[in-house]
């Protein structure tokens, strides 16, 4: 089987099943084979992943967070039309999971090996500073946090499981106070189970075909083509 | 072969081949698979990728470019007593044959989420580009994942792949003769090619056993 064959059973679930619910082994087992899949920078992981088991009133309140901030969000755009107004199918996720994850930023101190050489080159080792991780570094973190949440993925669809992704939510710390673990602002949530109904089964086969991906050609620019 | 068989045959590449280089079609094949494993929030994929092909003098560019970055971030260092070494891990930008800089793109809606937001009173932001600078963390994590999956495409059809994320986050920087087409600051830069030389054959057993990983429990912490 082909890392293709694996990745494109994925699809976005709406909701989890309650009766089938991976155990915390189960979990743990896809964490420790997904983590020495993906790489950092330095070997930093300038990252922490808060893991959530099952818990239907937590569940309910991250789910609410979520769909608070689109409303937040359509308001500030001077949109979001209250008659108009239906909660957001993509966070449904949210609401049933069993397992949740929730990355955000962590500082870390340097291997031995990179301890070594920074002293060597009079370097600095930017991702102890807390400022520097949670406000100058987020970006090029969440890249290596969305190639561990692909590795995640890749082994959760192996263990026939499903997963979903979310990055609706508050960016203010403060507005997590029901989540007192949470130091600093998360970068993404990502839910695991197993699939009750998926995305595409609640879409129409008119609203399938003009729910598209943007084609290969704009994706990829081939500059020597030129 | 399981997804654990294949990611895990990835290594960071220090040199790459000069004699064995994918060709065009082989790129394209491997995008092509790769690219379908991604997904982006509301299909939008607010991001691109320029594919540059076999050119030596470009890749030395980019490489110097990587470097010089470096330098000015770290300051003369020889003046304070130190030598100066260049970066081994950015090597590879200056012999991988491909290379692909992601960088964010106006991204207007497919027709159903335009339908959806029009029916919903819901802002579209992706195909505004004002909204780029506060998309980037969100769209970071789909360059991220769509790098994943073009590496597992990658490695499965046995080539080897390396990223870097150190270049000058200022556009003005990148020479125009060759990264002209670059109009946003990238995300990543990805290389693809068959390794001649990996970052593990290049470090002392002493070092390699120094260069750890932070434990499983750092990383993971189960709240319940």
């Amino acid at each position: 089987m082909t890392v293709a064959d694996t990745f494109k059973k994925r699809a976005h679930v709406v909701h989890y099943k309650k009766d089938i619910i991976p155990t915390r082994s189960q979990i743990e087992e896809i964490l420790r084979t997904a983590l020495p899949l993906v790489t950092s920078k330095q070997k930093g992981y300038p990252y922490q992943v808060h893991v959530l088991g099952p818990n239907a009133e937590r569940s309910r309140k991250l789910w609410n967070l979520c769909e608070n901030n689109k409303i937040d969000t359509d308001v500030k755009a001077n949109m979001g039309d209250a008659k108009m107004y239906r909660s957001n199918h993509g966070l449904y996720h949210m609401r049933s999971a069993p397992w949740t994850l929730i990355t955000t930023p962590m500082t870390r101190n340097a291997n031995p090996f990179h301890k070594a050489k920074f002293k060597e080159a009079d370097s600095l080792w930017e991702l102890g500073n807390p400022t520097f991780v949670n406000e100058e570094n987020r970006e090029s973190c969440a890249v290596e946090i969305g190639m561990l949440a692909k590795a995640i993925t890749g082994v959760t669809l192996e263990r026939g499981w499903d997963t979903s992704y979310n990055i609706c939510f508050p960016h203010m710390k403060h507005k997590w106070h029901d989540f007192p673990f949470i130091r600093y602002t998360p970068t993404l949530m990502q839910t695991i189970g197993k699939a009750d109904v998926y995305k595409w089964q609640q879409l129409t086969e008119e609203e399938r075909k003009l729910d598209t991906d943007i084609s290969f050609e704009k994706m990829f620019k081939f500059e020597d083509d030129k | 072969m399981s997804i654990t068989d294949s990611l895990k045959r990835r290594a960071h590449v220090v040199h790459y081949k000069k004699d064995i280089i994918p060709t065009r079609s082989q790129i394209e094949e491997i995008l092509r698979i790769g690219y379908p494993l991604a997904t982006s929030k509301q299909k939008a994929f607010p991001y691109k990728a320029y594919v540059l092909g076999p050119n030596e003098s470009r890749s030395k560019t980019l490489y110097n470019l990587c470097e010089n970055n470096k330098i000015e971030f770290d300051g003369d260092v020889e003046e304070k007593g130190f030598k100066y070494r260049a970066n081994p891990n950015l090597y590879h930008l200056a012999t991988a044959p491909w290379t692909l800089i992601f960088t964010p793109r106006v991204a207007p809606g497919n027709q159903f989420a335009q339908e959806q937001c029009a029916q919903t009173g819901t802002k579209w932001e992706m195909g505004d580009e004002s909204f780029i600078p506060r998309g980037r963390e969100s769209w970071s994590i789909e360059v991220g994942m769509i790098a994943k999956t073009i590496t597992g495409a990658v490695l499965d059809a046995g080539w080897d792949t390396s990223y870097n994320i150190c270049f000058p986050k200022d556009v003005s920087k990148w020479p125009k003769n060759y990264f002209g087409f670059i109009k946003h600051m990238p995300y990543l830069v990805q290389t693809i090619g068959k390794a001649d030389l990996y970052k593990w054959q290049n470090m002392s057993e002493e070092s390699l056993k120094k260069d750890t990983c932070p434990p499983f429990e750092d990383i993971f912490i189960f709240e319940d």
